[in-house]
């Protein structure tokens, strides 16, 4: 599809969701609520929590969308994606370790901080079993063990804390919600996700110089050891700031270049911007179906994305699995 | 050392340990550019390593490698790979791009994050048409046979127009009649003015091919010179350990491996 | 009416004085009996042991009891010794009677009545009259029956103290704790709110037992009055950020916000009486703001 086709169409989907998720609750509000913020405070509902929760979609989406754009074009591996590789929970364990022992009252800087460095160790150790051109099953190994260990070492860190709510909070952190956040969410992770995103897509030409392998990358002048940087540095901002709000919601960036490829084509360049946008597109809409789902208890919205991510994953697995090994 | 000259692609006193063992012991030699010269050898002589350090991609422990003179580490990277472009030995193609994408991967020392201009296009066009693979342009690279796709690598190669190219094995794999064309078309590189240097097994297509021969046995040059003075039976006792005659046929000189030593 | 006494035949008659004398001294009797070394593992059953029974006769009290945010007896269980439940520590305490819920210490009571040691169990009270037969029970386990009247007349005069009066008019009332759980019908929070004057709006919203509000219907339907726990002191979990949610600040007007300690809310016993003045206290607040 010609990009002069494609971006329109994407941000028209986007905006289009993003008018939905205003819409969507359990409370329905009436137009005439929208501009009269001191009469009604129903007015809260769509500018104090639906709007910023939309926004959050949007940008936590199209970090997580991009990262595994790019995880997957530097890996030249279709499964890569923050959460899948232990990233995201890695993430989630420096946030903890930082929220629980007392950090945050420094400032409350300090959270998406620590999960910004949580990240950054775990996309470095996947970089350094990476390099080497390991296998595809030794990868996600790797990924899995990340993740085990991470979500092992929340739990630990949670159980240790002297807060009561310890149990619900482990949940939280491990299974990713955008419920009842308001701008100051935005504000903490803005700045960090769009730093990380364009730290990514300054990546765009390494990655597609890599679809020739990595010495055929570097005899084409490319600089392995910058794009590691970028790439580590991009994903560590961008899916750790991420996550410090909302907790691990996984395989957004697993599904989405997925969703892309068969529109821009497999060059993993043409891929990132599409991505991001991808991304922020389905996380909208997963949180849009979240709230119109009739439970008795809000689903949560990482446990929707792996209901969807998962039986997604094993397909791929399943359906490439001669081309992969 | 003999015949030292500051222009083409040299090697002096090479030296190359990898892993704890010295591949490489002393290696030095100049090429010109215009000419087809061969790497031949047994497994484990250090070819592939020869290779890469000839081409930039991989530092000598001791020993310098040039290019016009120049050190090739003191090239930036992206000079380096617009006057030296290089196919590596076991070719991977990651994605199902299209060929002419994959072909325009070649300009990348020469373009930015903005994508190919139009002179980045026609140089991808004048590539595809020397290799032969215009008809192809559109079709994805994992529908190709393996000749086809060989053909699109070196285009690739071809692309960023470089006075150089260094190949790994190219013709490994390839069937008999995609191992003449690529043999023909590296032929009719060099005496374009392209400075080609090759790596292979099959010594009746180097003493076809090559203007020069370079034969490496335990990290050491063996011989290196003309084809006819270069692949003696002689030589091919000592480097390879089997007893062999040089034939001349209708169709060019071969090799014809009578047995162990 | 049987015969008196000196009319029976001799042999009878011991039969008889022997009966009347055990029948007539259960006090004595069972002074005999009370457990010398009891161990609670729950922290509200420890509210009413340390009321109804001698401090001799406690051997250890369940941790929870010692936190000053959770507990409304941390100056006192702080004085006694404390035991972290599990079945090894418990046994060292060589008890012979142990309190226990049935929720985490089920299996501990299971694996103690195995070795022969006396465990008794008690279900989380959903009414105020149940909330009333536990502590009547235990002090009859404890041997202090009389004081557990006292402590149950204790309570009901303070319920009815606090209770609203009927001609009142009913506020709306929320208990909004972290993570938006709210304590729905059939639940002892909700009995003590109706007799406090206070309407339940969980109803409203939908809740039975204790479930989660969602902001959004919060906002749409507000209560007259938000009843919110202190924030826990360290920093704040997610689930307590919902509590100080922006949102809410823009219903002031509307909702009136009182606080409502947590370690109210989870237990019955001695901390009904506590429960029913701040319950009582907040809607006077509310009734007077609107005067």
């Amino acid at each position: 599809m010609r990009p002069a086709l494609l971006y329109p169409l994407l941000s028209g989907v986007l905006i289009l969701l993003f008018g939905l998720s205003l819409m969507a609750g359990p409370v329905w509000v009436p137009f005439s609520v929208w501009t009269t913020p001191d009469l009604d405070p129903r007015w809260a509902i769509i500018f104090e929590l639906r709007l910023p929760r939309a926004c959050l979609a949007v940008l936590v989406g199209a970090a997580l969308g991009l990262s595994g754009a790019a995880l997957q074009g530097y890996t030249r591996n279709p499964l890569a994606d923050p959460g899948v590789l232990g990233v995201s929970s890695t993430a989630a364990l420096g946030a903890v370790i930082a929220l629980y022992y007392g950090a945050t009252v420094i400032s409350p800087w300090m959270q998406p901080a620590a999960a910004m460095v949580g990240a950054l160790l775990g996309v470095g150790v996947l970089l350094a079993l990476s390099g080497k051109g390991s296998s595809l099953v030794g990868f996600i190994l790797a990924g899995a063990v990340l993740n085990i260990i991470a979500g092992a070492g929340v739990s630990l860190a949670l159980s240790l804390a002297p807060n009561p709510w310890a149990v619900a909070e482990i949940v939280n952190w491990l299974m990713g919600s955008l419920a009842d956040r308001s701008f100051e969410e935005v504000r903490l992770a803005l700045p960090f996700i769009v730093l990380g995103c364009g730290l990514l897509l300054a990546t765009g030409p390494a990655l597609d110089a890599l679809t020739l392998g990595e010495a055929g990358a570097r005899s084409l002048g490319v600089s392995m050891s910058r794009t590691r940087a970028l790439l580590a540095g991009g994903v560590g901002l961008a899916a750790g700031a991420a996550v410090a709000v909302t907790g691990v919601i996984g395989f957004v960036g697993l599904v989405t270049p997925h969703l892309i490829r068969p529109l821009v084509g497999a060059r993993p360049g043409a891929l990132l911007i599409p991505s991001a946008v991808g991304g922020a597109i389905v996380t909208l809409a997963a949180d849009i179906v979240v709230r119109l789902v009739p439970a008795a208890v809000e689903i949560k919205l990482g446990v929707a994305m792996a209901a969807v991510g998962a039986p997604f994953f094993l397909i791929v697995l399943l359906r490439d699995r001669s081309r992969l090994s | 050392m003999s015949g030292f000259s500051a222009a083409g692609l040299s090697g002096s006193d090479l030296h190359v340990d990898l892993g704890g063992r010295r591949i490489l012991g002393g290696v030095s030699l100049n090429l010109s550019p215009g000419q087809v010269t061969v790497i031949v050898g047994p497994n484990g002589a250090g070819k592939s390593t020869l290779a890469s350090t000839l081409a930039g991609l991989l530092k000598p422990t001791s020993g310098l490698a040039t290019l016009d003179g120049r050190p090739l580490s003191a090239f930036p990277p992206r000079e380096r790979a617009r006057r030296l472009a290089v196919l590596p030995q076991t070719p991977e193609i990651a994605w199902p791009v299209t060929v002419r994408t994959l072909v325009g991967l070649g300009r990348t020392p020469f373009t930015g994050a903005t994508g190919l201009s139009a002179a980045d296009h026609a140089a991808v066009d004048r590539a595809m048409q020397t290799t032969g693979v215009t008809a192809f342009a559109d079709r994805l690279v994992t529908t190709l046979s393996g000749g086809e796709r060989a053909r699109v690598l070196i285009a690739r190669a071809l692309a960023g127009e470089p006075e150089w190219l260094v190949a790994d094995e190219p013709l490994t794999g390839l069937d008999p009649a995609h191992q003449l064309d690529a043999a023909a078309l590296f032929r009719s590189l060099a005496d374009r003015g392209l400075g080609v240097v090759l790596t292979l097994h099959d010594l009746t297509l180097a003493l076809r091919l090559a203007d020069r021969v370079v034969v490496l046995s335990q990290g050491a040059v063996l011989a290196d010179g003309p084809p006819a003075a270069a692949l003696t039976p002689d030589v091919l006792r000592r480097a390879f350990g089997v007893e062999a005659v040089i034939e001349t046929t209708a169709a060019g000189p071969l090799v014809d491996v009578r047995g162990r030593l | 009416m049987p015969p008196p006494l000196t009319e029976h035949p001799p042999h009878r008659r011991a039969v008889l004085t022997g009966a009347a004398i055990l029948a007539l001294a259960p006090t004595q009797v069972l002074a005999a009996a009370r457990p010398r070394r009891i161990v609670s593992l729950n922290p509200c059953l420890d509210v009413i042991l340390i009321r109804v029974a001698d401090r001799s006769q406690i051997a250890a009290l369940s941790r929870y009891s010692r936190d000053r945010y959770g507990s409304t007896i941390a100056d006192e269980a702080r004085s006694l010794p404390f035991t972290r439940g599990t079945t090894e520590e418990v046994l060292t305490l060589s008890p012979d009677l142990v309190l226990a819920d049935r929720w985490g210490g089920d299996r501990v009571a299971s694996a103690l009545a195995r070795v022969g040691v006396r465990a008794e169990r008690f279900d989380v009270p959903e009414t105020v009259a149940a909330s009333l037969a536990q502590v009547r029970q235990v002090a009859g386990l404890v041997g202090h029956p009389e004081r557990g009247e006292a402590l149950i007349r204790s309570i009901q005069t303070t319920l009815s103290q606090t209770a609203a009066r009927p001609g009142d008019r009913p506020v709306s009332a929320l208990v909004f704790m972290p993570g938006g759980f709210a304590s729905g019908a059939g639940t002892l929070m909700d009995e003590m709110m109706r007799r406090a004057g206070l309407e339940n709006a969980a109803a409203r919203y939908g809740l039975s037992g204790s479930m989660s509000v969602p902001l959004e219907r919060l906002i749409a339907d507000p209560p007259e009055l938000l009843l919110t726990g202190a924030p826990y002191p360290g920093s704040p979990s997610w689930s307590e950020r919902t509590m100080e949610h922006p949102a809410l600040a823009r219903l002031s007007p509307r909702m009136r916000r009182a606080v409502f300690p947590e370690r109210l809310l989870f237990c019955g016993g001695p901390v009904l009486m506590q429960s029913a003045r701040t319950l009582a206290a907040a809607r006077r607040s509310v009734l007077e703001a609107r005067a």
